[in-house]
């Protein structure tokens, strides 16, 4: 309960930034209309790209965009906290410090990702016009995209967490980024790559954080769906039982020293 | 007295040289201070980068050609941008701070001292992730380009330009703030959007927007022309190049100094050592 409540605190704040995110955000345009100038000059001698037509093509990037788009600040937190030592006030109080920070990175994306969200919308129908299905799909698409969200938290409060080793973790966190720019199916379905190579990719945890969700919402079945839902669920207990067990190897480096 | 002003020319650019040199002999041995951290950020960078490789790979195994692009053309592009984002992070690191530092009333320590002003700001900061960026960009040239000592020559021109255009782009932009208060979310998004078009074909761009990438956004300046000349080979193409680049860094550096008359001191107490 006390977590759903740091989760309505966040977004509660977040809410305050909304309009500004949405100016801020705007640059977001720039990147689809690059992403369209190249889907279109790829499309222009094709009606279909392994089963994705340009319209579905455009709303797909759009959507996993809006998930990668919307990462929370909590690894650079947890980093911040470790370095200057204000983590062992988490320690003493009576939460669990990573349900604590899940919790409010959880708000914080969510809010994030409604600019990116938006904007990709106005922007996919009025370039490409409005995707078939989108209503049907939109709920079991918006529920995988909240999973997308929660993975994207859960492996950046395990890299902040080797901050307890490393004195620079953003190096760890450009190389994840671009395991799910590649491997999670951001820049073009996974469908695009070799066979071989998609079977593997399609079943990692980075293909959960974006190419499911999209998926979903432009090629609605409840295969896809049940799929992406299956995957999510692993792979989230998976990171989370990964970020309690750092924690607590973690926790036992902390030296309390003065008053 | 046309010779003695020759004279004042090379001194003021050999002392600007000694500078840039002392300069980077000292952010270089600060950052291999941190070694592992160092070494950490250059491999990471250049793992970071290598990952649009494969996207393009795999691209381009799908559809074929792009616009007239193939593989090797998005590369070359990718090497230029590599190389001259690297080079504006490692030797001129503060252009991407450049609003901060004006908005925190920082040039007060600049400003004070028997330096160029701007050179003395963009180069007291080292980024050290760019390391990483200029390798990935030279492996990636020497990779997937015709190596020749005509083609490494434009190469390295052509690297050394794209970071002239960037560096500039940042100064102009930045420099809003000496005149609006704090610009620096615009002034990054601004002068940054150069790498997000400059890093795709030209090509694929029509219409309107042309006009945009040709001036507020240079990218044909910066990388398609270059590549155009890269390609097959054109001194007219190249002069004109040369010449928007040296233009634009005259109006950047005009800006700067224009803006520098309604900088306004703050009382902050600051020290550099």
């Amino acid at each position: 309960m006390k977590y759903a409540r740091i989760f309505t605190i966040s977004i509660r704040e977040q809410l305050a930034y909304l309009p500004a995110m949405f100016v801020r955000n705007l640059f977001f345009i720039v990147l689809f209309f690059i992403f369209y100038s190249l889907w279109t000059a790829i499309y222009q001698s094709r009606t279909t790209l392994e089963g994705f037509t340009i319209v579905q093509m455009i709303w797909y990037l759009t959507f996993a965009e809006s998930i990668e788009l919307a990462r929370s600040g909590v690894m650079t937190q947890i980093q911040d906290e470790v370095k200057d030592g204000t983590v062992v006030y988490g320690l003493v109080r009576p939460f669990s410090y990573i349900i604590f920070k899940i919790s409010r990175a959880m708000g914080e994306s969510i809010i994030r990702c409604l600019p990116v969200f938006g904007i990709g919308f106005v922007f996919a129908y009025m370039s490409v016009g409005p995707l078939d299905g989108y209503l049907t799909a939109l709920p079991f698409g918006l529920l995988l995209l909240i999973g997308g969200l929660l993975l994207n938290v859960l492996w950046q409060v395990n890299i902040g967490l080797l901050s307890f080793w490393f004195e620079e973790i953003g190096p760890f966190f450009w190389i994840l980024t671009k395991l799910v720019f590649i491997m999670g199916g951001l820049f073009f379905p996974i469908d695009l790559y070799p066979g071989w190579l998609a079977g593997i990719v399609r079943y990692l945890p980075f293909a959960f954080s974006a190419y499911w969700p999209a998926k979903t919402l432009v090629q609605f079945n409840h295969g896809v769906f049940l799929t992406g839902l299956q995957g999510l669920l692993i792979y989230a207990t998976l990171l989370f039982s990964c970020s309690a067990a750092l924690f607590t190897i973690a926790r036992k480096r902390v030296h309390v020293q003065g008053g | 007295m046309c010779r003695v002003d020759d004279i004042n020319s090379m001194q003021r650019i050999g002392r600007a040289l000694r500078l840039f040199c002392r300069y980077q002999a000292t952010n270089l041995s600060s950052g291999m201070e941190y070694r592992g951290a160092f070494l950490t950020q250059v491999f990471a960078m250049i793992v970071n980068n290598s990952a649009f490789i494969i996207f393009w790979l795999i691209l381009f195994e799908r559809v074929g050609t792009i616009e007239g692009y193939d593989f090797s053309a998005v590369m070359f592009l990718w090497a230029i941008t590599a190389v001259g984002f690297g080079i504006a992070a490692v030797f001129f690191g503060n252009s991407t701070y450049l609003s901060r530092i004006i908005y925190n009333g920082e040039l007060d320590v600049y400003l004070l001292q028997p330096k160029p002003v701007m050179l003395n700001v963009l180069m007291s900061r080292s980024q050290v992730s760019g390391w990483g960026d200029m390798t990935y960009g030279i492996i990636l040239f020497l990779a997937t380009q015709p190596i020749s000592v005509g083609s490494m020559l434009l190469f390295v021109l052509f690297s050394l330009l794209f970071s002239l255009v960037l560096v500039s782009l940042r100064v102009l932009y930045h420099s809003v703030t000496f005149f609006l208060g704090n610009a620096e979310e615009l002034a990054a998004r601004g002068s940054d959007m150069i790498i997000s078009f400059a890093l795709y074909p030209g090509t694929l761009f029509k219409g309107p927007v042309l006009m945009v990438l040709h001036s507020l956004i240079p990218a044909a300046f910066a990388a398609w022309i270059p590549y155009e000349i890269f390609s097959k080979f054109d001194l007219t193409k190249l002069a004109l190049v040369i010449c928007f680049d040296i233009l634009l860094a005259a109006a950047a550096l005009g800006v700067f100094r224009l803006g520098l008359r309604f900088y306004e001191s703050g009382n902050r107490m600051g020290v550099r050592l």
